[in-house]
């Protein structure tokens, strides 16, 4: 087992739960996390595989891809929290969508 | 490469933290996990030979968002808990997609060549060119300067979007006077004048080693955050030009640069022949003072009451 192998199916999995906690939670701030976990797993499949060259000096490009990706998630990571905290200010409710799940007599 | 020991430890605590942010009650808990989670990930970036994503990460996958999650946090109310989850029908499916996505994806990589080149031969034949010796800083600003080009215009138009839900919101009319500890006031001298020289430094060193425009403009950012979270009066005037000037500086000089070869006959971001390095030396500190500005300004809109 390779560092690549270990790492990008590290990051696969983590893109996964990501996925999953996307989908499965309402809270928009457990949504904005999940989305940010989505993309850390992408990074660390990206950057994992850079390292399978031969000459043990990794490719950069894969690296300038995901210092861009970082920025760009954080910012629109930033923008749906803008977002949510002006949907809740109007609506009190922080979810989305609006319809809250009662989980067995919960609220 | 053959794993070391950190890597077998490391890899597997970062998925079961993922799983321990998604499953914690609290979400504050959850954002505290988040920012260790980012944390650990930065090692691992070094684990995998990419110090200038270490960097980034650090400064702005676990500082300034672990910033923004937490500010955010404190503008909701505290007795909505996060745990509440969809209908049982949708977790179901959303489990069966994870077990099924991560066999295929994983069975996928696994028959992926063991040794691959990858474009690193072909870049360090170029970096003579380069303006530089660091391959990602030239990757970034110099090979792919287009990837970074529109970046930096996504981080602008992130900004603008941010300032215009936050202009619409009611301005409370009392101000708040600072009441900064006078411990923090200390600390605080003591430590802006060295976070600005640490930025400026990554900037000019990030030409030949690990470091570069957006870890600077991320610890220029968490320099502005820290002011603001210390009470000392200091806050961002939305609606003042040097604002305006700051946020736009990187995407108007980034344009303005790569435009300037073809009024000599050149091509679009073709930069000239002997000031590659000047060129890229402007374009990332006009990048810097934006990222530090753009990314203060989405803490000051998502994180704090009063603009």
């Amino acid at each position: 087992m390779t560092a690549a192998i270990l790492y990008s199916l590290s990051g696969a999995l983590i893109f996964f739960i990501g996925l999953y906690g996307t989908v499965v939670y309402p809270h928009f701030l457990k949504k904005a996390i999940a989305m940010n976990l989505m993309g850390t797993g992408l990074f660390l499949i990206l950057t994992a595989l850079s390292t399978r060259s031969p000459d043990l000096i990794p490719d950069p490009v894969p690296h300038g891809m995901v210092l861009t990706g970082i920025v760009v998630s954080v910012s629109a990571t930033a923008f749906v929290l803008v977002l949510g905290v002006h949907l809740f200010n109007k609506t009190g409710n922080p979810d989305f969508p609006l319809i809250r799940y009662t989980e067995k007599g919960e609220e | 490469m053959s794993p070391s020991f950190i890597d077998y430890i490391l890899a597997p605590s970062l998925v079961c933290l993922s799983f321990m942010i998604l499953l914690a009650k609290d979400l504050f808990v959850s954002i505290v996990l988040f920012i260790v989670f980012g944390l650990l990930v930065a090692l691992a970036w070094v684990e995998l030979k990419a110090p200038d994503i270490a960097l980034v990460e650090a400064a702005v996958g676990a500082g300034v968002l672990g910033a923004l999650l937490l500010g955010v946090l404190g503008r909701l109310e505290h007795n909505k808990k996060a745990a509440v989850r969809t209908t049982d029908q949708v977790s179901v499916i959303a489990i069966t997609l994870l077990i099924l996505g991560t066999a295929i994806l994983g069975r996928v990589l696994y028959a992926l060549p063991q040794e691959a080149y990858g474009i690193g031969p072909g870049i360090r034949s170029l970096m003579d060119r380069a303006g530089g010796a660091n391959p990602v800083t030239a990757v970034i600003l110099n090979f792919r300067g287009y990837d970074t080009l529109l970046e930096i215009g996504v981080l602008f138009l992130v900004s603008v979007g941010a300032k215009a839900l936050v202009s619409t919101e009611k301005q409370p009319q009392e101000r708040v006077m600072p009441k900064a500890d006078r411990i923090i006031l200390f600390f605080l001298n003591l430590l802006i004048p060295v976070m600005i020289l640490v930025a400026f430094y990554l900037l000019w060193v990030g030409a030949d080693a690990p470091g570069g425009a957006f870890q600077a403009g991320a610890i220029l950012a968490a320099s502005g955050i820290l002011l603001y979270l210390s009470d000392t009066g200091f806050s961002l005037n939305f609606d003042s030009r040097w604002t305006l000037l700051g946020v736009s500086v990187g995407l108007l000089a980034f344009i303005a640069l790569s435009w300037v070869m073809v009024l000599a006959g050149g091509k679009f971001l073709e930069y000239p022949a002997s000031y590659v390095k000047p060129f890229i030396f402007l374009i990332e500190l006009s990048a810097t003072v934006s990222i530090g500005f753009i990314l203060l300004t989405l803490f000051a809109a998502s994180a704090k009451e009063k603009v």
